[in-house]
């Protein structure tokens, strides 16, 4: 029974895998691999090819760029933004802050679609529309930052807060020195699910951005994405998140094993 | 820290999210109440009774309910299968979650380079194909994830209860429907939740196979929101935003409700 339920397991993960590993395998192949398996070619041959004649397409090279200033910008407002809202969250003991929790919340599992007219007559208002700030802007104060770090402090014991306060007056340094270094691990997931959320932007820049030259590649690279070279496109796009996701899991395995 | 301190650190962040997103909500409520953006005279709830008219309203609501709760209901029955796989085989466990958790941070419109070769989004699709495109997209997406979540569940029922169970002659498969799954009640009910809003945002996936204009088959009430948002009808955006909450509320409020009452239990 194990084994039949290891086999399973297997298979699963193989199924899960598959779509990554069928991506990677056809952008090595001139011709199209899909086609060639579904039976709809003969023609298939393995180059390099197409990772060349990609980087020769200027307006890939753009929405790329687009996508690393959006996402970037985004980043650095917003992990000290989340920071300081789980910190607020976490040890404010204002009234009414279970239902400031509840209403980031709410706000998190609403579709985008529920504040789309508002967003996009607010920017006008505030002369942001077109712009790429006003994509940076939204997604930096998004809720889940704040949510996430706060359950990242909630979950650090308040006698740490306290033996620390015990060492130092100063509350800031008690928590850059004392409580930062355990938030740090979180913090790198944090990070992880920030950028891909800011890697993977489509109906926020396609309401505040009806410019195509300032629009990022996760909205674009269908338009432009040249036929043949679709396959080394979606590689090309994802692998900025395949590598923070394999450092990530590598830092937080390292923590784990200094721990132990 | 101080209170006053510990305000100060809390302005920005909520200023900004009131900003972006509470605000917004507000505004919402207010424009699916009025005439148009451009003349604020009130309508009563004219423009709602405009939108429910519309029969791409109604197809689009239909298709969300049918399309979006198949799916839900799809990855939640892939997220029971893979979950207690997962904790019977704890060596597998850590490249089983790093695998089951890479398809959620990759973007969209890598995935869909694939999905729309293998399902040929491109061409005139037969309605079948469109829907297995979109729901095997959102599976491969989101149940692995659910399933990870429901492992750390099962994770952390005590032993000593399965044990018991299994010395009264239980098997594996009784244990999990009979034990595990019900104390794991309220973490299933965050499952759902996550599933659900999920479900809400995987226009985006839509969008990048099918265009703006896709099939009867998975048009969603977020095409019609878009199409009236391109008309300009922004009042109709507006009500149709309003409609879209209260469901979203209602399928939130019903899964918060179960886990509440779980906590309790």
């Amino acid at each position: 029974m194990r084994k039949i339920t290891a086999g399973m397991l297997v298979v699963l993960l193989l199924i899960f895998a598959l779509p990554m590993l069928m991506l990677f395998a056809a952008s090595f192949f001139q011709g199209d691999l899909i086609a060639f398996l579904k039976g709809e070619t003969d023609f298939l041959e393995a180059s390099w090819q197409r990772y060349v004649t990609m980087l020769d397409n200027e307006e890939l090279l753009l929405q790329l760029w687009n996508s690393v200033r959006i996402t970037l910008s985004t980043l650095a407002l917003q992990l000290p933004l989340s920071v300081l809202g789980g910190l607020f969250l976490a040890r404010s003991s204002i009234r009414g802050m279970g239902f400031i929790r509840v209403l980031l919340l709410l706000l998190l599992l609403l579709p985008f679609q529920s504040i789309m007219v508002p967003v996009f007559k607010m920017s006008r208002w505030l002369n942001m529309y077109d712009t790429q700030l006003a994509v940076i802007l939204m997604q930096a104060f998004s809720p889940l930052g704040p949510l996430i770090a706060w359950l990242l402090i909630r979950a650090i014991p308040g006698e740490h807060w306290e033996a620390a306060l015990l060492d130092c007056k100063s509350q800031l340094t008690i928590f850059c020195r004392a409580i930062m270094p355990q938030l740090l691990p979180g913090l790198a997931v944090l990070t992880l699910l920030c950028f891909a959320e800011a890697w993977n932007l489509v109906e926020l820049p396609l309401i505040l951005l009806p410019d195509t030259e300032l629009r990022p590649a996760s909205l674009m690279l269908n338009d432009i994405r040249s036929g043949s070279n679709q396959y080394a496109e979606g590689v090309l796009y994802a692998l900025p998140i395949l590598i923070l996701y394999g450092a990530t899991g590598f830092a937080l395995r390292k923590e784990d094993s200094a721990i132990m | 820290m101080k209170k006053q301190k510990l305000l100060l650190i809390g302005v920005l962040p909520m200023l900004g999210f009131a900003a972006c997103y509470l605000v917004p909500l507000g505004m919402t409520v207010y424009y699916a109440l009025v005439n148009s953006t451009f003349d604020s005279r009130f309508a009563g709830l004219g423009n709602f009774s405009h939108v429910m008219e519309n029969r791409y309203f109604q197809l689009g609501i239909q298709n969300l309910t049918l399309l979006g709760g198949g799916m839900i209901l799809a990855a939640m029955l892939a997220s029971l299968v893979i979950a207690p796989l997962l904790y019977r085989h704890p060596k597998l466990a850590g490249l089983g979650m790093a695998v089951l958790l890479l398809p959620l941070l990759i973007p969209s419109v890598s995935a869909v380079s694939l999905w729309s070769a293998v399902f040929d989004t491109r061409s005139t699709l037969a309605a079948a194909s469109s829907q297995a495109a979109l729901i095997t997209l959102y599976l491969w997406k989101y149940a692995g994830v659910g399933a990870v979540l429901l492992y750390t569940a099962l994770q952390k029922i005590p032993q000593a209860i399965t044990d018991a169970a299994a010395l009264d002659g239980a098997g594996a498969v009784r244990t999990y429907f009979a034990i595990r799954l019900p104390m794991a009640g309220e973490q299933l009910a965050g499952v759902m939740i996550f599933l659900t809003m999920f479900m809400f945002r995987c226009y985006k996936e839509s969008y990048l196979l099918f265009g703006d204009y896709p099939s009867s088959s998975v048009y969603m009430l977020q095409h019609y929101m878009n199409h009236q948002y391109v008309k300009m009808n922004f009042q109709y955006v507006a009500a149709c935003a309003v409609l879209l909450v209260l469901f979203a509320l209602i399928l939130y409020g019903a899964a918060f409700l179960i886990m509440k009452r779980r906590r309790l239990a």
